[in-house]
């Protein structure tokens, strides 16, 4: 695994893949928190997003080529550092296996109904793990190629529905109070700030992180918010609140009912596609990221093996989650307590150390 | 070492010596020759050697025939050091030559077409370049064929080859190094590259990589590519090689290297990148339209190539409900009494279509097509009369077959067969999610990849927008004014301002009358 650095482009491809991750499993959550809203929540999250992650670039910025949970180190000490690569490997656990999870349950509802889950989530694994391997530079690589391709795709297996849009399921916006919209776009925030736990490891392949990448990584964040935003608008116009909250697996039920004529049918296909492609990406940056934070417990000892780890340890987590709905749950879970306030607290720790040691600190990079 | 690597010595100053040591060390060869000429009245001797069917005979005989006119004059010559320098000022004085006091320099220049010329007394011999082979002619190239472009290709002299490029590139910048490769072999190889244009980082490490080769005999350019490229392992292609001496010339003065080797009439070309095999000289011969479109199709070609019969599989195996249903009962009617599943057909097909083109190619070209032809008919009718496969498996399968064919660089066309069996299998493990997977999987084995320190998927991935004018689409000929970055990067401007802007402003046609 090396920390080659990378360009603008592809932060920006990496933040929109990775963001992806588990908001697919909160759609539902999101529609019944926001109703009609949830564009405006969608959208609301931005708020709170882009601050944290442009945070993250300028910690950054204090110690070029090091991670955020390195300089956690540089000024809140080795015990603090240790304890956050610990918990950073366990969110990042979760977050892959939870996506990983979703991937399999959209197969087995689409096209594999009597494949193991257990083979489609080990095909996935080692797929990530292989990417993974390449380090930062490959994923960056892969994540310029597949995007725009994946959201043509996804688009175009989901576009058909805009023509049964009922415009009265969208109008009046606003049929939620303005708490329900709040909480909705906390998890949404929350959700999508996976791609915020990635760049707390990524920055450090990044030159000049806040001079240079502000831009890329808050347009990757807009772009992926934009998208979610008119996937909910379409979902809602398609089928109403009532009946999108109640979808598992929304984008699928959207793709599955696009039919014209006799030819144009079975697009779910497309979604599938641009979903496995996201859904890869995304695992092996966390598995790429997670292997770092494990290797930093270690003092960077035995990267391969803590990539291996990280692969054995997910592959028996998938298996252990029972039912989609579980996984719905512990993807809210996730998003609304445990992603967000923990980048949030690495952020002010080190802010923080930053205040009391920052003269050491710069002293002491180069 | 084998026994003659082990000989190696100074030449000595006993004629007889020496011209004994080479009869020994070359063995009973009936094509060595060997004659002694005396000089008055045998008070000092000179010696020839040559190899009968490496040497010119007329120039020998020109050296021979000097020897005797001037032996009077000869004769004058008091120091034996001074009679080689007579013969070099006087005899061979249009025919290329060099002096030597190392025996095995002797041996290679003999080996290599040279006559050696010893005199007694002087421990220095003298290299005579008196090599000449038959070659073929110049012809037009086999495995590369242009509509537009020039028709001409290399054979297998490399001074031919070296000639071509010349012709093609007369500039003073135009440099080659040579290197001799193979301990049995000892092939004559060349780095060629343009100074000011190609990175000399490249050319270095280049230059580097062919010094590591420590081999005993090359085969051909192919083995060098091989040797010489990041990673043999894979199935993409790192580098390219062709016949063109325009191809060539093209890639060098776009900054990249070339390296020819002798008895061989391919050229690798390096470093490449993954779009260059969608390629053609053609490309920029006509409109830029035209380019593009047939660009566009061979993209294409290239996707279909690889994915139709997986595809294939993965809908009529897992994913029917993306076929519309009545082309869902076609398909199921014409599966109806065969008695395997469509994967086994897919691969059997596809099998039997690479046997064929495989028989093709190595059949002589009057019988190889005609064999190809009838081979693909009678057995493709007679699987689906016997019903051993289906309609539409040959149907699918010969569109990826044509599809493949339809790529120009022959090393991606093999690439792609070797992917397309690995995304039938699976296919049909995985249906559509297997072929998604297996896609990622070659396009991240594309993606890591760099020929010589360049990202082989640039100007993609690594992105660079400029670069894209010439990958999926052929830009009008004066906006690809400047060369691809990662290549040529202290030399980035191949147009002047002047081609830049191809209308006049004040032209008579926009109104200034």
């Amino acid at each position: 695994m090396n920390n080659k650095i990378i360009s603008k482009i592809q932060v920006f491809f990496i933040m929109a893949i990775v963001c992806s991750g588990t908001s697919i499993n909160t759609f539902s959550e999101i529609f019944k928190l926001a109703g009609r809203a949830s564009a405006i929540a969608n959208m609301t999250s931005l708020l709170l997003l882009i601050p944290l992650a442009l945070w993250a670039l300028r910690l950054a910025q204090f110690a070029p080529g090091h991670t955020i949970l390195e300089i956690l180190e540089m000024t809140a000490g080795k015990f603090f550092s240790k304890v956050a690569c610990g918990l950073y490997t366990l969110i990042s656990f979760a977050v892959m296996t939870l996506t990983a999870r979703h991937i399999g349950f959209l197969l087995q509802a689409s096209s594999l109904p009597n494949t193991p889950l257990y083979v489609t989530s080990f095909v996935l694994l080692t797929l990530s793990t292989f990417i993974a391997r390449g380090g930062i530079e490959v994923l960056g690589r892969l994540c310029e190629v597949l995007y725009i391709l994946t959201n043509v795709i996804f688009w175009l297996g989901t576009f058909g529905a805009s023509l049964g849009i009922n415009f009265d399921f969208l109008f009046p916006v606003f049929d939620r109070g303005v708490t329900n919209i709040a909480a909705a776009a906390y998890l949404q925030a929350g959700s999508v700030s996976e791609g915020i736990l990635l760049l707390l490891i990524m920055v450090a392949a990044l030159a000049r992180p806040a001079d240079s990448y502000n831009k890329a990584v808050s347009m990757g964040i807009l772009l992926v918010v934009v998208n979610f935003a008119s996937a909910s608008m379409l979902i809602i116009g398609v089928y109403g609140v009532e009946v999108a909250s109640h979808f598992l697996i929304p984008e699928i039920q959207v793709s599955i009912d696009v039919q014209q004529g006799n030819f144009v049918q079975g697009l779910e296909m497309f979604v599938q596609v641009a979903s496995i492609c996201t859904v890869t990406l995304g695992v092996a940056a966390h598995t790429y990221a997670a292997s770092v934070a494990t290797a930093k417990i270690f003092n960077n000892r035995y990267p391969m093996v803590w990539l291996a780890m990280t692969f054995a340890s997910v592959a028996f987590l998938v298996n252990w989650i029972p039912s989609f709905n579980e996984v719905v749950l512990y993807s809210t879970l996730l998003g609304r307590y445990v992603t967000l306030p923990f980048i949030i607290i690495i952020l002010f720790i080190t802010s923080t150390g930053l205040l009391f040691r920052g003269r050491k600190l710069k002293e002491k990079s180069p | 070492l084998l026994p003659s690597q082990k000989q190696i010595r100074p030449i000595s100053f006993s004629l007889e010596d020496n011209l004994t040591f080479v009869k020994q060390l070359l063995g009973p060869s009936s094509d060595l020759i060997t004659g002694q000429i005396e000089i008055t009245e045998g008070q000092f001797r000179i010696g020839l050697v040559y190899v009968s069917g490496l040497a010119d005979k007329d120039v020998t005989q020109h050296i021979l025939d000097g020897l005797k006119n001037r032996s009077c004059e000869l004769e004058k010559v008091s120091l034996r050091k001074n009679v080689l320098k007579f013969i070099c000022n006087l005899i061979l004085t249009t025919v290329e030559h060099k002096e030597s006091n190392r025996m095995e320099q002797v041996i290679t220049a003999l080996l290599a077409g040279d006559t050696a010329l010893f005199v007694e007394g002087a421990d220095i011999a003298l290299l005579i370049g008196t090599a000449k082979f038959e070659k073929r002619g110049i012809e037009k190239p086999d495995s590369e064929t242009t509509i537009w472009g020039s028709k001409e290709g290399f054979i297998e002299d490399l001074a031919t080859n070296i000639t071509l490029l010349r012709r093609w590139l007369p500039t003073p910048d135009l440099r080659f190094e040579s290197f001799v490769l193979g301990t049995i072999s000892r092939t004559e190889v060349r780095l060629a590259w343009i100074e000011g244009i190609a990175n000399p980082k490249l050319i270095e490490e280049a230059r580097k990589r062919i010094q590591r080769i420590d081999i005993d005999f090359v085969s051909g350019s192919g083995l060098i590519a091989e040797l010489i490229e990041d990673k043999s392992t894979s199935i993409w292609p790192q580098v390219h090689l062709t016949e063109q001496p325009a191809q060539v010339a093209a890639n060098l003065a776009d900054g990249r290297f070339a390296v020819l080797c002798n008895m061989v009439p391919f050229v690798v070309i390096a470093p490449v990148l993954f779009w260059q095999n969608l390629q053609t000289a053609d490309d920029y011969s006509g409109k830029a339209l035209q380019g593009t479109f047939y660009r566009l199709l061979r993209h294409a070609a290239f996707y279909l190539s690889l994915m139709a019969t997986p595809l294939y599989v993965a809908l009529v195996s897992y994913n029917q409900s993306i076929i519309p249903p009545i082309l869902a009962m076609r398909i199921a009617s014409g599966r109806e009494g065969v008695p395997f599943p469509s994967v086994v057909e897919t691969v059997f097909l596809s099998f039997i279509v690479d046997l064929l083109r495989e028989a093709g190619v190595r059949l002589p070209r009057a019988t190889g097509g005609a064999v190809t032809f009838l081979g693909a008919v009678v057995i493709g009718q007679a699987a689906v009369t016997a019903g051993f496969v289906s309609p539409a498996v040959i149907i699918v399968v010969s569109i990826s077959a044509i599809a493949n064919f339809a790529i120009p660089a022959q090393e991606l066309a093999g690439a792609t067969r070797i992917g397309n069996y690995f995304l039938i299998v699976l296919a049909a493990t995985l249906g559509v999610y297997g072929v998604t997977i297996g896609m990622i999987w070659l396009l991240c084995g594309v993606v890591s990849l760099r020929s010589f320190g360049i990202p082989i998927f640039y100007p993609v991935a690594p992105g660079e927008l400029y670069g894209l004018k010439d990958i999926f689409i052929r830009a009008p000929a004066w906006r690809l004014h400047k060369r691809p970055s990662l290549l040529a990067p202290s030399n980035l401007t191949r147009m002047g301002k002047s081609t830049v802007e191809p209308k006049p402003k004040n032209s008579p046609d926009r109104g200034s009358h």
